[in-house]
């Protein structure tokens, strides 16, 4: 009987194709929106993520002007205000809260140039990866070592920075009229995250180039026990705080985008929705293909066939022809996800992190960020799954109708 | 010579037509026998309802004394499948099949292995197409697709063959040839024949002719 599939596909190719081109193009649609919803969403955890965090929290500056273009030295990132210690204590006793850190973003302007700069608190720099925030910065080091809490005029470097000004660990470098060491080069994990910068200090030092006394900071990041509860703790540091700017993954989806919004709200919907279509269109020409088989029904029932060799052809016709259109449609998925990973994903909307204008610094090379979509075998599991018992589905209820005709009608056909 | 099938009453009505009428009839072992008429008087359709392809009205349908008429469509497939072959005027083979494959096809439901494929190809031996088994129909003459519908028919041993206007889709010559293979095969392998047709000439090479007219036998 396996021979007789194998020939009915490969002698009615076009047929056959017309019945797997829809679960193919259901298939690739759900793995591709599967892909891209995974994705948005993975690009938009990953600024807060990498530095272990949920939550960055800054107070936003109302009263901040375009006269302030104009400041040469450090300063504070336009439409940035500052924060204190005491407050980011405060957070620490918010329900939910598993861990706070403060942090310095500042900007450094020269002549021709600016850099940004960001002092990190390394109090728990020894804890390592269990500390929320920059000091994770402390992982990424990949040329020299960080900075340990009792250290001061010393710097680490963002190994693109470096590269394009060929600074070395034991070098010395001027910030803010300041001479610092370079003591290691770090490599930002994913090309952009909410730590980002060309420099990195002892928050002190950082609170020193900026005039500011040492309970000054304007980052506090949180991380949260659970994450159903983010929205939470935002809405607790509000009321604590006032008026602050939280960043959370739900809002770097809301400044990526129309696509990134709608792929995050709808992604799945649409995912089964195509599957769906796909399989509809398949089970038409399924049903079709066997209904203009009748005549050749009738000669199987002629020549000796029982209903049961009908229904198990069919079926069995019906499950190949949607295996097939599940394998052509992951390759088709496969093509769309290699193609979504080469869209640039916009993280520079990260607030402070870069200078909203042109300077050396954004003639640095960077990493180009790219939307994480990746082929999620569960998505292909599931979509073969349903593919292919939809399929033999669709084919055993034509097949049922098909074995129901008299042979002498269905010889008429 | 032994009974072979014969009905008993046979009636079919389709609504208020009635396609056959209380027929009495009886093929032997080894016996030719032709049902002849014109368009219209009943002759197909009490072929197939000698075949279990259509179910009666009234009547019996015996087989080597057994009553196929109580037969449900399971049962009456494979009846057809161990007893009778069947050949039709369109030769109704599987186009996209080769035609060794077509001779195997009614086997396919258990599986067609070695011995299959040997005694399929054996069957297109018998039936002089030993040369085409890998050619599809489409690329085999109309009296080649009737060959193999032959050696189809032929493929389980049957006791007896029901055929509907076997040489109306074929001219003079090679209809002659496909009449020459039944009584062969009817000598050679004793193989029963019942032909279906409007066809003088075909009618005058059985051993015996039943005439039909609306329905009923009338000689």
């Amino acid at each position: 009987m396996f021979n007789y599939l194998t020939a009915d596909i490969q002698h009615r190719f076009g047929r056959a194709m017309g019945s797997l081109i829809g679960v193919a193009l259901g298939v690739a649609l759900f793995i591709a929106l599967i892909a891209a919803g995974n994705g948005f969403r993975e690009a938009a955890r990953q600024p807060l993520a990498d530095i272990d965090a949920d939550i960055l929290i800054s107070r936003p500056d109302n009263a901040g002007g375009a006269a302030a273009q104009t400041t040469r030295g450090v300063r504070q990132p336009f439409g940035l205000s500052l924060l204190t210690r005491d407050e980011a204590d405060k957070l620490q006793n918010v329900d939910g809260v598993g861990g706070v850190s403060g942090g310095l973003l500042l900007w450094d302007f020269g002549a021709n140039s600016y850099q940004t700069v960001l002092g990190i608190d390394v109090t728990d720099a020894s804890a390592g990866s269990a500390t929320v925030g920059p000091a994770q910065a402390a992982d990424w080091i990949v040329n020299g070592r960080f900075f340990t809490a009792d250290e001061t005029d010393v710097i680490v470097v963002d190994r693109h920075y470096a590269a394009f000004f060929g600074l070395k660990p034991g070098e010395e470098i001027e910030v803010g009229r300041r001479p610092f060491t370079v003591i290691g080069i770090i490599e930002v994990p994913g090309g952009k995250q909410a730590a980002a910068a060309n420099f990195y200090l002892p928050l002190a030092d950082a609170q020193a180039l900026a005039g500011l006394d040492g309970d000054q900071i304007n980052q506090i990041y949180l991380r949260v026990d659970e994450a159903g509860d983010v929205e939470t703790v935002v809405d607790d540091s509000e009321q604590l705080l006032g008026d602050i700017s939280a960043m959370t993954e739900q809002s770097i989806v809301q400044v990526m985008g129309g696509v990134a919004q709608v792929s995050d709200r709808f992604a799945a919907v649409a995912a089964f929705a195509a599957l769906l279509g796909g399989l509809i269109l398949t089970a038409i020409t399924l049903s079709a293909g066997i209904n203009l088989r009748a005549g050749e029904v009738g000669v199987m029932k002629a020549v000796g066939w029982q209903a049961r060799d009908v229904v198990r052809l069919f079926t069995a016709e019906g499950v190949m022809l949607s295996f097939l259109g599940t394998l052509l449609g992951i390759l088709l998925g496969w093509a769309a996800i290699w193609l979504l990973g080469r869209i640039p994903v916009d993280l520079t909307l990260l607030a402070g992190t870069t200078p909203d204008f042109g300077g050396v610094a954004g003639e640095v090379e960077t990493a180009v960020y790219t939307l994480p979509a990746h082929l999620s075998w569960n998505a292909v599991l599931l979509a073969m799954g349903t593919a292919v018992s939809g399929g033999g589905l669709a084919s055993l209820f034509s097949a049922r109708r098909a074995a129901r005709l008299k042979p002498a009608d269905a010889l008429r056909q | 010579m032994n009974k072979l099938l014969s009905a008993e009453g046979l009636s079919k009505h389709f609504g208020a037509v009635t396609a056959v009428s209380n027929i009495d009839l009886q093929i032997n072992s080894g016996e030719i026998v032709a049902i002849m008429g014109r368009s219209g008087s009943g002759k197909s359709t009490a072929m197939h309802l000698l075949a279990g392809l259509e179910s009666p009205s009234d009547g019996h349908v015996f087989y080597q004394g057994k009553d196929i008429a109580g037969l449900n469509e399971d049962e009456l497939a494979l009846w057809r499948r161990a007893n009778i072959g069947l050949i039709f005027q369109a030769f109704h083979l599987i186009p996209t099949l080769s035609a060794l494959e077509n001779v195997a096809f009614p086997l396919y439901p258990d599986g067609v292995k070695t011995a299959e494929r040997d005694r399929a190809a054996e069957r297109l031996a018998m039936v002089g197409l030993a040369d085409r088994a890998t050619h599809r129909p489409s690329r085999l003459s109309g009296g080649e697709q009737q060959r193999v519908a032959i050696a189809r028919a032929l493929i389980n041993n049957p006791g007896l063959i029901l055929a509907d206007e076997p040489t109306g889709n074929l001219d003079t010559e090679t209809g002659n040839e496909i009449l020459a293979l039944f009584h062969r095969l009817r000598d050679e392998a004793g193989v029963s024949f019942l032909i279906v047709t409007h066809d003088d000439e075909v009618a005058a090479t059985a051993d015996r002719v039943i005439r039909m007219k609306d329905g009923e036998i009338v000689a």
